[in-house]
Formats: C-alpha cells, sequence, structure tokens
C-alpha cells in the first residue's frame, strides 16, 4: 500500500573520530540499497515473464538495436583479440614446438575465458551504458510517467524487452566472437607462427572442447542478464537531469564490469 | 468524482499542500489555478496515483485510494488521463506510433490496425495530416494536443490537462482551450485544468478552484472569481507585483 515520504530526520554533526565509521556505514547502505532494488527489480521482470506479458514487438526492436548493431563491433574486436593471443603465445610454440596445441590451447582460453568475458564487457560498456542513458532519459523527461498514466507498465513496456533481448543477444554474441576470435587466431597463426590454418582448426577440433563452448555460452546467458538488470537498475532511479544521467552511466559500466567477474568466477568454479 | 479530505504534502519538510479539502464533480470543466508552487500540479498528481498524500484521503467515485496497489491505479488511470504540462510524448515513435501505443497494449490489437485506429484518434485533435513525423518535427502546441489524442485511447471520464497553455503563443493555447472545450462538451468528458492562464480560465472554465499556500482559497463560478474582493484573489487577477500575495 503506497505511503507518503516518511519526514526527514534533521542531520547531526558527526564526531571526527567516528568519520570512518559513518563513511563505512553509509557505503555499507549504500550498497545493500542497490543489491536490494536490483533484485526487487528481477522479481517484478519475473512477475512479468510468468505469464508473459511483454511487448513483442518492442522485444524484437531492442533486440534489433542491442544484438544486430552489436555485431560489426563484436566481430572486430574478437578478430583481433583472437590475433593478439597468438601473438603473445608464439615465442612459447616456437621455442617448444608444440604447434599441434596451439588450435587447442587458443580454443580453450577463448571458448571459456576470453571470449565471454571480453564480449561481456564490450557488451556493458556498449549496450549496458546505451540502455542506461535511454532509460534515464525516459524518466527525466517523464516518460516513464506517462507510461505510467497511460496504464502501461514500465516494467512490462520498457524493461522486460531489454533484459530478454541483453540475454538473448549475448548469448548469440558469444558464439559469433568465439568464432570471430577462432578465426583472427587462426590467420594469425599461419603469419606468425607459418603453421597452416588447417592445422589450428585441427588442434581446435581434436581438443573435444565443446564443454567449454557451452560453459562460455551459459556465461553469456547470466552476463547478460547482470547487464540488463544493472542497466535498467541505474537507468529507471536517475535524478537531477543531465548530471543524473551521466551518473548513472558510469555506474553501469563499474558495476556491469563488476558483475561480469563475479559471475565469471561462480560460473568456472561451479561448472569446473 | 474525485475528492481530496484534508490531503497534506510536504517536499524535503517544505508544506506544499496543508490540507486540502475538495471535491470536483464530473460534467464540467474545472479549472485549478494559483501562483507557481501552489501545489496545482501536485494537488493532480495525487488524483491519478503519481503522489502519495503524507496525509489525509484521496477518493475516486467513492474508493478511497490508500489501498489501491500499483494494479489497482493501472486500471484507475484509464479512466482519470493525466496529460503533463511537458508532452512527453515518446521521441522515438512518429506521432501516429505514439497515440497506437496505448490501444496495442490494452487492447491487444494487432500493430496494422493500432496504427489505422490511431489516426481517428489524431483527426479528432486536428493532427491528422502530421501522423508520420516525429514530436522533434512538429511545435510545441501540436505536441500537446497529440498527448491529449494519446490519453484519449484510454476513452477515460476525466481529462486532466496539466498547464496545458504554458509556453504557447495565443492562437496556439486559445485552440488548446477550444479542444478542452470540446472534450467536455462533446465528447462528455470531465475535464480538469491546471493553469495560470486568465484567458483560458475566464474563456471556458465551469468552475475556478484557486489554490493559495496549499489551502483551498476560493472555490465557485468565474464570475465569483471576477468579483471576488480577496486581496489575494485580486492580486492574481490584476497581476500586480506588489500586494499581499507570497510568491
Amino acid at each position: 500500500m503506497p505511503t507518503g515520504s516518511p519526514p526527514a530526520l534533521p542531520a547531526r554533526p558527526i564526531p571526527p573520530w567516528a568519520l570512518p565509521l559513518a563513511l563505512l556505514g553509509r557505503g555499507v547502505l549504500r550498497a545493500c540499497e542497490v543489491m536490494g532494488g536490483m533484485t526487487l527489480l528481477q522479481v517484478r521482470i519475473l512477475r512479468a515473464l510468468i505469464p508473459p506479458t511483454f511487448d513483442r514487438d518492442e522485444t524484437i526492436r531492442q533486440a534489433y538495436k542491442i544484438g544486430v548493431q552489436s555485431v560489426a563491433v563484436v566481430t572486430l574486436t574478437a578478430l583481433f583479440v583472437g590475433g593478439l593471443m597468438l601473438v603473445q603465445t608464439g615465442p612459447f610454440v616456437r621455442r617448444t614446438g608444440a604447434t599441434g596445441m596451439v588450435g587447442w590451447g587458443t580454443g580453450l582460453a577463448t571458448l571459456a575465458e576470453v571470449g565471454p568475458v571480453l564480449i561481456g564487457l564490450m557488451f556493458g560498456g556498449r549496450v549496458g551504458s546505451n540502455n542506461a542513458a535511454e532509460l534515464g532519459t525516459m524518466v527525466i523527461t517523464e516518460q516513464v510517467e506517462a507510461l505510467r498514466l497511460l496504464g502501461i507498465d514500465p516494467i512490462r513496456y520498457l524493461v522486460v524487452p531489454r533484459f530478454l533481448s541483453m540475454i538473448v543477444m549475448l548469448v548469440l554474441l558469444t558464439c559469433i566472437g568465439d568464432l570471430a576470435a577462432l578465426v583472427g587466431a587462426s590467420v594469425a597463426c599461419q603469419a606468425i607462427l607459418g603453421i597452416e590454418v588447417r592445422v589450428f582448426w585441427q588442434g581446435l577440433i581434436d581438443g573435444h572442447l565443446l564443454d567449454e563452448f557451452l560453459m562460455g555460452l551459459v556465461k553469456g546467458f547470466f552476463f547478460g542478464g547482470a547487464i540488463g538488470i544493472v542497466s535498467c537498475h541505474y537507468g529507471l532511479r536517475v535524478t537531477g537531469g543531465a548530471t543524473g544521467v551521466g551518473r548513472a552511466v558510469n555506474e553501469t559500466v563499474v558495476t556491469s564490469a563488476i558483475a561480469i567477474f563475479v559471475v565469471n568466477f561462480l560460473v568456472t568454479s561451479l561448472w569446473v | 468524482m474525485i475528492a481530496f479530505e484534508g490531503l497534506c504534502k510536504a517536499f524535503d519538510g517544505r508544506p506544499v499542500l496543508a490540507g486540502i479539502d475538495l471535491q470536483m464533480r464530473g460534467g464540467e470543466i474545472t479549472f485549478v489555478i494559483g501562483s507557481s508552487g501552489t501545489g496545482k500540479s501536485v494537488l493532480m498528481k495525487h488524483a491519478v496515483g503519481l503522489l502519495f498524500p503524507d496525509a489525509g484521503r484521496v477518493i475516486l467515485d467513492g474508493e478511497d485510494t490508500a489501498t489501491f496497489s500499483e494494479d489497482r491505479w493501472r486500471e484507475a488511470r484509464r479512466h482519470y488521463a493525466m496529460v503533463f504540462q511537458h508532452p512527453n510524448l515518446f521521441d522515438s515513435m512518429t506521432l501516429r506510433e505514439n497515440v497506437a501505443l496505448p490501444l496495442r497494449m490494452h487492447r491487444r490489437i494487432a500493430r496494422d490496425r493500432a496504427l489505422a485506429e490511431a489516426e481517428s484518434f489524431l483527426h479528432q485533435v486536428g493532427m491528422a495530416s502530421k501522423a508520420d513525423l516525429l514530436p522533434a518535427q512538429v511545435g510545441p502546441s501540436e505536441r500537446k494536443r497529440v498527448s491529449i489524442a494519446r490519453a484519449l485511447t484510454l476513452d477515460p471520464d476525466w481529462a486532466i490537462l496539466d498547464e496545458p497553455t504554458t509556453g504557447l503563443d495565443p492562437v496556439a493555447a486559445r485552440s488548446i482551450d477550444r479542444l478542452a472545450t470540446r472534450l467536455c462538451r462533446e465528447m462528455g468528458k470531465s475535464v480538469v485544468v491546471v493553469s495560470h492562464d486568465l484567458t483560458s480560465i475566464f474563456t471556458i472554465a465551469d468552475r475556478i478552484i484557486f489554490l493559495y499556500k496549499g489551502r483551498v482559497r476560493l472555490d465557485g463560478a468565474p464570475d465569483d472569481f471576477r468579483r471576488s474582493e480577496d486581496p489575494v484573489v485580486r492580486q492574481f487577477i490584476t497581476g500586480a507585483p506588489d500586494g499581499p500575495m507570497e510568491t
């Protein structure tokens, strides 16, 4: 049941000796507030999904904007990351003569860790920040309130389509990025080490890396969900005009990156 | 009917509404007026559940809104449509798509059909010829018209217009007045206009509620307002910079 805002407590001066404690307390309260807000948002998303009552057209539009328009940047980044891995490992392979291991080693690192994490970070920077800025601007220009006035639930219309699109598209982009990184690595393999592309791919196939590939996709799934929650949370809580939007974008990028590394650790620990 | 009983609201300890007792009847054009910062918009935002009282009650058609869940509010907002001062159209959609959105969401009709139906609502506000433009490509009064058309798709019983003529030139402002009159007289909507535009007030109002310092200072017909001897009301009408009114 809605209630009025509680009366503001009078501000009391903090004695110097208690300042560190006050700062710590403020930080803990802030963290609890953010975590609580994100948990609440997840609950509201789940409520909208069971049974599914979100806008299909908006979901398709978001999937196009989030996913299709990210393909080029993800592919280009992954190509060079794949190539870079070969540049880094090239001297070691030359020294040991372990040319048959190049495909397997690169594939293992790419599919399990480097691919999903780098693509997740790229996605968080590009899509997460854009999403927070877009929602934040909608909040400060009262477009979100307009939705509520029209009897339209902003969670169902704005948040759920973005959340679902980010999950689906990040899984697909992880597939595309993995492939691009391996292509980049195989080309660099031939150019730098003089090892035939065929040998690289044979080593990769013989390595039986399906498990690592699937783990990468699971990571993409959770990274997409985390970026969706974080960016929607900060976007919808914008206050204070353009400064607030900038702050929301900044918090989204930082929190998404932290979330990606935490989720990566958890999924890897549980999977291995 | 919209009723407020002892409504109080403060922001950061500063009281904006200080005990409003008021009933708004249907079937007429009611103006809520007063100088800037007297809580006119704050009052009406309570009627659509965008703000909640610190004390007092908001009653819609005999139902105390204190018990409303967010889902119940969503239902109520379809009967009490509010159009903001700034016509907050969705800037990535054309005018037609803006108007079609509530049709699609509430009536679950196909996108193409909703877009076709949106045109008839745009026609009602004289904007059908610009249906495929983006909000940024039309003027402020046209955006206000479209936001009214979008609210009309809900077929509300009440239309609450928040400062609809603010920032418009006199010709555009009078066309909004005419639209408000049509909403009431021809379409049978109860209209509440939050305003301090004296021309609008004296042209189309059936009833005037004058707020001052968070309370109702005057509640009556335009003639009562015009003939009032209250020095605060007199100063508001004449616009004299000096007088008893605190701004």
